[in-house]
């Protein structure tokens, strides 16, 4: 690792499906130590940056340097310090919560016995002890995706790259994932998340990047980015596309059937 | 509802063609073959006109019986039904059932085997029609059939599915399903070959057939050619009931089924923990933790907790139960058959690797993300194979040359198996890489085939087959030579075959690994579709 390399950094990322470009030309710095939030509209390529972020999905052109090693050339030693948490993405649910969790340290070729004590640490911390013997298929959406973060999180990552780690999380379970996410910051960790939730990345986050049709709109601190007012109203600003709604669609008040 | 559903699907169907043009060669392959079966039998179906209605009944009511039997029963074991138009989809727009029913029967017969379906069937009408009253007898006839077949393989799947979505009944009945459908072909050939005469036989049995479900449409012509209109007209109640019968159920199941489009049972099971550790997991648990072990432990509880896994330990286990039972239907020698036993066996598992990666789906991710070298991923992969199959395939070959006394006959035999077993681990550990295809979701309906997968299957498993048999050719020459007599070409078959299943372990984790390496988003891509 080159000294004073961000934590993450994307250089010219591009994506195609067919014709539709879904990331264009993309750049972003993250730097160590910081809690990044990404944030865009549906459809923004949020998600498929992400994975060509972290080595899930090659991408057509640009590069991804993972704490200075580019994770396209030299894979291994970029993913070693990289936890993920895709969105989107089975489980291998068939497993119980325990085992699945073992299997991502295991995986990892990480000791037996360090991978079972993080194990239970984890579960333990992340309020899953009980359902340490169920299966992962029959786990509720907020236990699976903090099971999906217990695997993220097994190996000790210097960088935890999370794609929507909030959704269908309910309240109690997501103030856990907040409060180990920046306990894992404050530690000198870095946290990358994407979001649909302004006001949690607002809460949550000292950077933040808004992403719209593949592109960065904005990036920096919250400050700089949301310039004095709201993220929620600087992101409408930038996105563009909030339609003044009221009056229109007025059979939908008065609808009787 | 009823143009609409059918719209739908024909714009699907366009849009998939549009997607891949892959999807158009699957089309066209099977365009030509869907022809060339209209084109075989339906010359058939016109020479039985002149061939007189002794001869035409017997074989127009038995084929178009056991056709309708494999509409209703093939999408259970294999090939699965299409999907395009899955009811569960429909569920969030309020649309009643009864409404919905005849529009996805329509939709069902588009497609080649609703076509070639019903082109026979109306054919029929050639070979009934003696009459105008005849001919209009056998259209009516051929259009209940035609949809008797469709709503038969949508009732059936759809009912099974709604079952299975508790996992704990899932497992048994595809076992039984499957032990029904292959007992069926050995238990007519039982029936007939203890027999005499054998065209008087079909004709008995086929005048049962007529009256059952299966019958009633395809006999009505035979009856109206024949003058019985009475008879005519009472079988073309019947089958107008059946129809109506099976939608009901249809419509039924689908209340069952249509409850969500995943497969959560809602019920909280807990994972059999401690007691229920086998021998193998055991074994596996002693060995280093290195990643390889841990996919193979990984595995070896797939094996045993998901259905897909069960279904195919259960389809080789009944391949040692038809080589009793198709000799014995023969009035043959049933020791000499079982001999294959154990090499059947050695080709079917050792192949079972080749989608081992697609049941992964998208959770094949955590592989990814983790670094997992390519070569300890299938490594893994083969080892968890290996610990209950290897096992079973060399029981299989000793037990049979034991029973029948055969010893001379054991090293051939055992060689055989080995190098077959070693090839097919081999060559699927790189095709799983190099090719590979959607199958069922984890949790899916395992009778569901992705969509636009069937050629890339079809391809892949063809070629992955014929990979196999070659590397397994040269053990396979000595094996059949000590089989026709030289005894001491066994002697050479048993450390050629060893050798061979060896290697072409070896090889295939290694080559298969480096293509992982250098694809592993791209496989990952790939079986992520569906």
């Amino acid at each position: 690792m080159s000294a004073g390399a961000p934590a993450l950094a994307l250089r010219g990322l591009t994506k195609r499906f067919g014709d539709k470009t879904a990331v264009d030309a993309l750049d972003l710095d993250v730097p160590v130590g910081s809690f990044y939030g990404v944030v865009g509209p549906n459809g923004a390529g949020k998600t498929t940056t992400l994975s060509m972020a972290t080595g899930l999905l090659r991408p057509d052109g640009g590069a991804a340097f993972v704490l200075g090693e580019d994770l396209w050339r030299d894979p291994d030693a970029g993913k070693r310090r990289l936890g993920v948490l895709p969105d989107g993405v089975r489980l291998f649910d068939r497993l119980t919560g325990t085992e699945l969790v073992r299997y991502a340290g295991l995986l990892r070729g990480m000791p037996r016995d360090v991978v079972e004590q993080r194990t239970a640490e984890l579960l333990d911390a992340l309020g899953l002890a009980d359902a340490g013997g169920t299966l992962v298929v029959d786990y509720s959406a907020g236990m699976t995706k903090k099971v999906a973060l217990a695997c993220a999180l097994v190996h000790a990552p210097r960088l935890l790259v999370l794609d929507e780690p909030f959704e269908a999380v309910d309240p109690v379970s997501g103030a856990t994932i907040r409060a180990i996410l920046q306990d894992y910051v404050a530690g000198g960790g870095t946290v990358v998340l994407s979001s649909h939730v302004m006001d949690l990345v607002q809460r949550l986050c000292d950077h933040v990047a808004v992403i719209s049709a593949g592109r960065v709109l904005a990036a920096g601190t919250l400050e700089q980015v949301r310039a004095g007012s709201s993220l929620e109203e600087r992101f409408v600003d930038l996105v563009g596309g909030g339609r003044d709604v009221a009056g229109r669609l007025a059979w939908l008040r008065d609808s009787s059937a | 509802m009823v143009a609409r559903l059918v719209g739908l699907k024909l714009a699907l169907l366009r849009n998939g063609l549009r997607r891949s043009p892959w999807q158009v060669v699957a089309l066209v392959l099977a365009l030509l073959w869907g022809l060339g079966v209209v084109v075989l039998l339906g010359a058939g179906l016109v020479a039985l006109r002149f061939a007189g209605a002794d001869v035409a009944r017997p074989v127009v009511v038995g084929v178009g019986a056991l056709a309708l039997l494999g509409w209703a029963l093939v999408p259970l074991v294999a090939f699965g039904v299409d999907e395009t138009l899955d009811p569960a989809r429909f569920a969030t727009f309020g649309v009643p059932r009864r409404r919905l029913v005849p529009g996805l029967l329509l939709a069902g017969v588009i497609g080649v085997p609703g076509a070639v379906t019903l082109l026979l069937a109306l054919t029929t009408a050639v070979t009934w029609g003696t009459s105008v009253p005849a001919v209009l007898v056998a259209l009516v006839a051929a259009l209940l059939a035609t949809l008797t077949c469709v709503a038969a393989s949508r009732a059936t799947t759809t009912a099974a599915a709604g079952l299975l979505r508790s996992r704990r009944t899932r497992d048994v009945l595809l076992v039984v399903a499957g032990l029904l459908l292959v007992g069926t072909g050995p238990g007519i050939n039982v029936l007939l070959a203890r027999a005499g005469d054998l065209a008087a036989l079909a004709g008995a049995v086929v005048d049962v057939v007529a009256w059952t479900p299966l019958g009633y449409p395809w006999a009505a012509g035979a009856d109206a050619a024949q003058g019985r209109w009475g008879t005519a007209l009472l079988r073309l109640l019947l089958a107008a009931a059946t129809l109506a019968l099976l939608l009901l159920g249809w419509g039924a199941a689908l209340g069952v089924a249509g409850g969500g489009p995943t497969g959560g049972s809602g019920r909280s099971s807990a994972a059999p923990a401690g007691g229920g550790r086998r021998l193998a997991d055991r074994l596996v648990a002693r060995l280093p933790a290195v990643p390889a072990v841990a996919v193979a432990h990984r595995c070896l509880v797939y094996w045993r907790r998901d259905p897909r896994y069960l279904v195919s330990t259960a389809s080789v286990l009944v391949v040692p139960l038809l080589l009793v039972v198709i000799p014995l239907a023969q009035g043959a020698d049933v020791g000499a058959w079982l001999l294959a036993a154990g090499p059947a066996v050695a080709f079917l598992t050792g192949w079972s690797l080749h989608d081992d990666v697609a049941s992964d789906h998208s959770a094949f991710a955590l592989h990814v993300s983790a670094g997992v070298r390519g070569r300890d991923d299938r490594a893994g992969r083969a080892l968890a194979a290996g610990c209950w199959q290897l096992p079973v395939v060399v029981v299989l070959a000793v037990v049979p040359a034991a029973l029948g006394g055969r010893w001379a006959l054991l090293p051939a035999v055992l060689g055989l198996s080995l190098a077959l077993y070693g090839a097919g681990l081999g060559v699927s550990s790189v095709s799983s890489a190099l090719a590979p295809y959607p199958t069922a979701p984890p949790g899916g309906n395992p009778f569901q085939t992705p969509r636009g997968a069937a050629a890339a299957t079809v391809v892949a498993q063809l070629v992955t087959t014929l990979v196999t048999a070659v590397v397994a050719l040269p053990t396979a020459a000595a094996a059949v030579a000590a089989l026709l007599g030289v005894t001491w070409a066994g002697w050479l078959a048993l450390p050629l075959g060893a050798a061979t299943g060896a290697l072409a372990v070896r090889t295939g984790i290694v080559q298969g690994g480096r293509v992982l390496d250098r694809r592993a988003p791209e496989v990952l891509a790939a079986v992520s579709r569906s």
